[in-house]
C-alpha cells in the first residue's frame, strides 16, 4: 500500500499538537522506560482494555521492556503467542556478542526476535499511541527512545455473510462486513492481477478511519484516479463512520437529488466496476462501498443482468426503466388525468373513476398526498420497527387502514391502486439511493400535476432532464453514453448483449477499452460439431 | 467571487423565467372529476319557433354498477333546454345542473327529424369551433320519435343508452351494413364539399314508447320497446331529402364502399330467399365519365362470399350450380344498387360524391357543371359490374335436403 504522505505529514502535525495541548510531554517517546510509561497511563490509563505488561529480557543482562496494546482491537492471540512468548522463550537465539548498547538490543529484537509478520519501528509518541489505539502492540525498550509496533489488529468482527440489500437468485453471495481486511480480500480474491492496486488515508482527526481506493494501474484513467485522491485528501474532519460521509464531502453536485456515486455491499460489483476502469473506496467500518466515476444507467443494473442470460437480463433491465418512470410519475399522471384531462381517458373508464371518486371529500392532489405520506410514514415504520413488531405494522397499516379508508369514503379505491403500483415499482429499482431519490422528486410531480396538469408535469421533466443532463461524476457525463451519443456503448446500457459480443469497456470512464478478441461467439462449424471458434480473431 | 456572482446571476434569471408561470398558475382549468357531469349523449331539435331544443344525458356516477355505485341508481338523466344558440343553451344549462356539463365524451348526436327538415349546417359550426366537444361522436337522425326522448330510453344490457346505440351502430354496420356509424367531421366535410351531399343514419324506437323512460320496463324479461339503429337518411343542401331503407340503404353502401358484411337471401329452386349467402369482403370503386353533358358512372364491385344457408337440395357441389348462384346475387345486387341510386335520383342528391369525383379527375370541366349539378346528377346513366366469387360453403358439404330429396327420388 502506498501512503499519501502529504497529507498524513499535514495529520501529524496537527495530531501533535493535540496532543501536545493533552500532555505537556514531547513527541518523541522518552529514553527512560518509566518516563514512558507513566505517560502513557496518563493518557490512556483508565480505559479496561488498555493493557501494559511489562518484564525483563535476558539480553544485556537484565533489560527491561513493556508491551503496551489495547486487547479489544487487537488480536489477543498474536499478542500472546507471537509477540509476548517469543520474547519470553528460553529458546531465543543467543544474541551475537557485541549487545552493550539498548540500540543493539532494540535492533536485536527488531530483527530476530518477534513471530509477527509486520512491525515497524516508531519514534513519535502521537504516531505510537495512534498505532495502539488500532490494535497494534507497542514494545518499550528500556534506554531507548524507538519502540516497535507490532501488526496485532484484530478484536471482534462479524464473518462474511450474504449481502441483504443486493439479493441475487444466481451469482456469488459473499458480502463486505465492516473489517476493511475482509473486504479488500473479497476483492483481491476475484482480481489476481499485480496491477490492482491500492492507496490508503487515514481521514478523521478523531476517527482516524482508513480509507482505501482501489482501481487496476492499467485499466483505470490517471486524471480521474488523481482527481479522486485529491478530493480524499482535501477532507478535513472528525469523524468518518460511514461511507456516506465521505460521498457528501467528494460528490459533484450536492445539491443535486440524484445519487453521483453508486455504493454497493457486493465484493463482484466492485469487481467488475474496477474491471471495466472505475475506482472503488472502501471504508474501514461499513459493508458499503463506493464507486466512482457513476453513470445514470449504472443505478438501474443488477449483478444478476451478467448473471443470467442476456435475453432475461435485458427484458428486466428495461422492466426497471418503466418501474422508474412509473415510480416518478404515477401519482402525478393520476392526478393530471383525473382534474385536468379528463378527454384523455377512454369514456368507459372516465364513468368508472367518476363512480369511484363520488363522496370522495379531497381533491385528487390532497387525496394522492394523503396517501404517499401515509404509505412513506408506514414504510418509514416498517424499516425502523423492531422485527417482531414489524409484520403487525404492516398488516394494520396497509391493509386495515387502506380498507378502512376506501369504506370510510376518505380515499377512492383507484387512488389506493395507483399508490400501490407506485410503491412496488419504487421497489423494484435496484439502488436504494436512486429509488430514494424517486420516492423525494415523486411528490415535486405530484405538486407540478396538481397545479398545472401534464403541461406541469411536462415542464417539471424538462427541468430534470434538463438537471441530469448537467450532471458530472468525476467528469463523466452523468447520462452517458446516452448523452453525449455514443452507441458503440449501448450494448450494455438499455439492453446487455452477451458477453462475447461486448468486446469493449466503456469508453466514457477508461481510454483502455481493448477488452476481448473478435470471434469469440459461440460457433458451429459447417460440419456440424460446435467449437468455441476463437481461431481467426487471434491478434 | 465572481463565479459566486454569475451563479447568483443564473438563480435570478431562473426565478424570473419562472415568474409567468404564476400567472398561468392557480390550478387553471383544474375540475375534479366529481365536479363534472359527464354528458355521453346529445340531442338537438328545433321548435316550432325556430329556437334549439337541447337535451343531454348525463351519467349518473353511482349508477353505475361495476364502479363501486349500488346498481340501483338511475344509470343516467336526461336534462332539456330551449335556447336560440347551442353554446348558450349549453351554458344555461348550468341554472339546472349542479356540475359542469362535460362534452369531451359525447358519444352520440341524435339530430331531430324538424330539425333535419329545416337544415343541419348551422349546427355544426359549435362542434366546430369549440374546444369542450369532440368531432368523432357518432351522428345519428331521430325518425319518428323526438330526439330528447330516444336518448332519455332505458336500455338493456348496457347501463347507458349512449354505449347501447353506439355498439349497436358499429355491430350493425360490421355484420349487417344496412345503417353505418357517420361521426359529425364526416358530415362537416360532405356538407362543406359542393359535390357530396351527407348521408346520417336513422334511430327508432319501436314499441311502446311511454314506458322508455320508466325504470319497471327495465325489470321485465323482455321490455316492452327498443331502440334500432337503421336506415339512412339523405340531405339535400342540408335538408333531409328522404331515407333509404332496406335494400336501398344497402345499394347505397355498395356503392360507397361501405359494405363490410352482409347476409344476401337468394332464390333456390323455387323458393324465393332459399339461399343465404354472407357477403365477407367487398369492395367497390367507381369511374365517372362526361360525354355530351351526360354523366356515365361505372360501379366496379368486386366481392367475396360464403353460403351460409340452404333451404332446400341445391347442389352445392356442382360448380354449374354455384356459377347460377353467383349470377343471381349478381342480379341482386344490381338491382340493390339501381334502386339506391334511382332513389337519389328522384330527390337529385348527390349522395354517392359523383361530384367529387368529376371534381377530382376534371377540375375544369367541373367548374361549368357545378350549377347544373343537380340536373346531371337526376339524369346520370350509373352501370354496375359485379364480380362475385362464392368461397366457401360452410362446414357441412351437401345440404340436408339435398340427401333426403335424392333418397325421395329414388325409392
Amino acid at each position: 500500500m502506498r501512503t499519501i504522505t502529504e497529507r498524513y505529514d499535514r495529520k501529524k502535525k496537527r495530531d501533535a499538537s493535540v496532543s501536545e495541548r493533552r500532555t505537556s510531554g514531547s513527541s518523541r517517546l522518552d529514553t527512560d522506560l518509566e518516563a514512558n510509561l507513566e505517560r502513557i497511563k496518563n493518557e490512556l490509563g483508565t480505559s479496561p482494555d488498555f493493557v501494559v505488561r511489562r518484564f525483563t529480557l535476558r539480553i544485556k543482562g537484565e533489560l527491561q521492556v513493556a508491551a503496551i496494546y489495547i486487547d479489544s482491537v487487537s488480536d489477543k492471540d498474536l499478542v500472546n503467542n507471537f509477540v509476548i512468548r517469543s520474547l519470553m522463550s528460553p529458546s531465543l537465539p543467543e544474541p551475537p556478542a557485541g549487545i552493550d548498547t539498548a540500540e543493539a538490543a532494540f535492533r536485536y529484537v527488531c530483527d530476530n526476535a518477534l513471530a509477527v509478520g509486520q512491525i515497524e519501528a516508531v519514534a513519535d509518541w502521537a504516531t505510537m499511541t495512534l498505532e495502539v489505539l488500532m490494535g497494534k502492540t507497542a514494545l518499550l525498550v528500556d534506554g531507548w527512545d524507538e519502540c516497535i509496533c507490532c501488526h496485532t489488529i484484530g478484536g471482534d468482527k462479524r464473518a462474511v455473510s450474504e449481502a441483504s440489500t443486493q439479493v441475487v437468485i444466481r451469482g456469488p453471495k459473499d458480502s463486505f462486513s465492516e473489517s476493511i481486511s475482509t473486504n479488500i480480500g473479497l476483492v483481491r480474491r476475484r482480481i489476481r492481477t499485480p496491477d490492482f492496486a491500492f492507496e490508503s488515508i487515514k481521514i478523521g482527526s478523531i476517527t482516524q478511519t482508513t480509507v482505501v481506493m482501489m482501481y487496476i494501474k492499467t485499466i483505470a484513467k490517471q486524471s480521474i484516479i488523481d482527481e479522486v485522491r485529491r478530493r480524499l485528501c482535501r477532507i478535513d474532519t472528525d469523524a468518518i463512520l460511514e461511507s456516506g460521509y465521505i460521498e457528501e464531502f467528494i460528490e459533484d453536485n450536492w445539491l443535486s437529488p440524484f445519487p453521483t456515486m453508486y455504493n454497493t455491499e457486493r465484493p463482484d460489483v466492485v469487481a467488475a466496476n474496477l474491471i471495466e476502469g472505475r475506482i472503488a473506496i472502501i471504508v474501514d467500518g461499513t459493508p458499503f462501498a463506493l464507486v466512482v466515476p457513476t453513470v445514470l444507467a449504472q443505478f438501474f443494473t443488477a449483478p444478476e443482468d451478467y448473471y443470467q442470460r442476456y435475453d432475461i437480463g435485458t427484458f428486466i433491465r428495461l422492466l426497471r426503466y418503466v418501474a422508474f418512470v412509473i415510480a416518478l410519475f404515477g401519482p402525478a399522471a393520476y392526478i393530471a388525468l383525473t382534474t385536468f384531462h379528463q378527454e384523455m381517458l377512454p369514456t368507459p373508464l372516465l364513468i368508472n373513476l367518476s363512480g369511484s371518486r363520488e363522496g370522495v371529500p379531497f381533491p385528487a392532489l390532497v387525496e394522492a398526498f394523503l396517501m404517499e405520506v401515509s404509505f412513506e410514514i408506514l414504510r418509514e415504520a416498517g424499516i425502523r420497527m423492531p422485527r417482531a413488531v414489524g409484520q403487525a405494522v404492516s398488516i394494520v397499516g396497509a391493509l386495515v387502514l387502506g380498507e378502512a379508508a376506501v369504506q370510510a369514503g376518505i380515499v377512492s379505491p383507484i387512488m389506493v391502486i395507483v399508490v400501490s403500483i407506485t410503491a412496488i415499482a419504487n421497489f423494484s429499482i435496484p439502488s436504494y439511493n436512486l429509488a430514494i431519490t424517486a420516492r423525494l422528486l415523486r411528490f415535486l410531480f405530484m405538486l407540478a400535476a396538481g397545479f398545472l396538469g401534464f403541461y406541469g408535469v411536462i415542464l417539471g421533466m424538462i427541468m430534470l432532464v434538463a438537471h441530469v443532463n448537467s450532471l458530472r461524476s468525476f467528469g463523466v457525463a452523468f447520462l452517458s453514453p446516452l448523452v453525449p451519443v455514443r452507441p458503440k456503448q449501448w450494448k450494455d446500457f438499455f439492453v446487455r448483449l452477451p458477453h462475447w459480443t461486448i468486446r469493449t469497456r466503456p469508453g466514457n470512464v477508461t481510454d483502455q477499452t481493448e477488452k476481448m478478441p473478435a470471434g469469440q461467439g459461440p460457433h458451429i462449424n459447417s460440419d456440424g460439431s460446435g467449437s468455441s471458434g476463437n481461431g481467426g480473431g487471434q491478434s | 467571487m465572481s463565479a459566486f456572482v454569475h451563479r447568483i446571476a443564473t438563480s435570478m434569471l431562473v426565478v424570473l423565467a419562472l415568474l409567468p408561470l404564476l400567472a398561468v398558475a392557480g390550478c387553471w382549468n383544474s375540475r375534479e372529476i366529481d365536479k363534472l357531469a359527464i354528458v355521453t349523449a346529445m340531442a338537438i331539435d328545433r321548435t316550432d319557433s325556430g329556437d334549439f331544443e337541447l337535451a343531454f344525458q348525463v351519467v349518473m356516477p353511482g349508477g353505475q354498477s361495476h364502479a363501486g355505485g349500488s346498481g340501483t341508481e338511475m344509470p343516467f338523466t336526461v336534462y332539456g333546454i330551449k335556447s336560440h344558440t347551442l353554446f348558450e343553451g349549453i351554458r344555461k344549462a348550468s341554472k339546472q345542473v349542479p356540475r359542469q356539463l362535460f362534452f369531451s365524451h359525447v358519444q352520440v348526436v341524435v339530430l331531430g327529424e324538424k330539425l333535419a327538415k329545416a337544415g343541419i349546417r348551422e349546427v355544426f359550426d359549435f362542434f366546430e369551433r369549440s374546444h369542450e366537444v369532440r368531432l368523432t361522436s357518432m351522428l345519428l337522425v331521430a325518425r319518428g320519435a323526438a330526439p330528447d326522448k330516444l336518448i332519455s330510453t332505458l336500455v338493456p344490457l348496457e347501463r347507458l343508452q349512449a354505449s347501447a346505440v353506439l355498439g349497436e351502430g358499429q355491430l350493425s354496420s360490421k355484420l349487417w351494413s344496412e345503417a353505418t356509424v357517420v361521426e359529425i367531421d364526416d358530415v362537416v366535410r360532405k356538407l362543406i364539399n359542393p359535390g357530396v351531399e351527407p348521408t346520417i343514419s336513422g334511430l327508432k324506437l319501436i314499441g311502446k314508447d311511454k314506458a322508455a323512460i320508466e325504470k319497471q320496463s327495465l325489470e321485465q324479461s323482455r321490455p316492452p320497446y327498443h331502440l334500432e339503429v337503421s336506415d339512412i337518411a339523405m340531405f339535400k343542401e342540408g335538408k333531409l331529402a328522404g331515407w333509404f331503407e332496406g335494400n336501398a340503404a344497402r345499394g347505397l353502401l355498395f356503392v360507397l364502399n361501405r359494405i363490410r358484411s352482409s347476409i344476401m337471401n337468394l332464390s333456390c329452386g323455387g323458393m324465393p330467399d332459399g339461399v343465404a349467402l354472407e357477403i365477407i369482403k367487398s369492395k367497390t370503386k367507381n369511374e365517372v365519365s362526361i360525354k355530351d353533358g351526360q354523366l356515365r358512372v361505372h360501379v366496379v364491385v368486386n366481392t367475396e362470399g360464403n353460403i351460409g344457408e340452404v333451404k332446400c337440395g341445391f347442389p352445392l357441389d356442382n360448380l354449374d350450380a354455384l356459377r347460377g348462384l353467383e349470377r343471381e346475387w349478381e342480379d341482386a345486387v344490381k338491382s340493390d344498387i339501381q334502386l339506391a341510386v334511382r332513389k337519389a335520383q328522384q330527390k337529385s342528391t348527390d349522395v354517392f360524391g359523383f361530384g367529387m369525383m368529376v371534381q377530382r379527375s376534371q377540375p375544369r370541366l367541373w367548374k361549368g357543371m357545378e350549377s347544373r349539378w343537380d340536373k346531371i346528377f337526376a339524369n346520370a346513366e350509373v352501370n354496375v359490374t359485379f364480380h362475385g366469387i362464392i368461397r366457401r360453403t360452410g362446414m357441412r358439404g351437401k345440404s340436408l335436403m339435398e340427401e333426403r330429396d335424392s333418397k325421395g327420388g329414388s325409392s
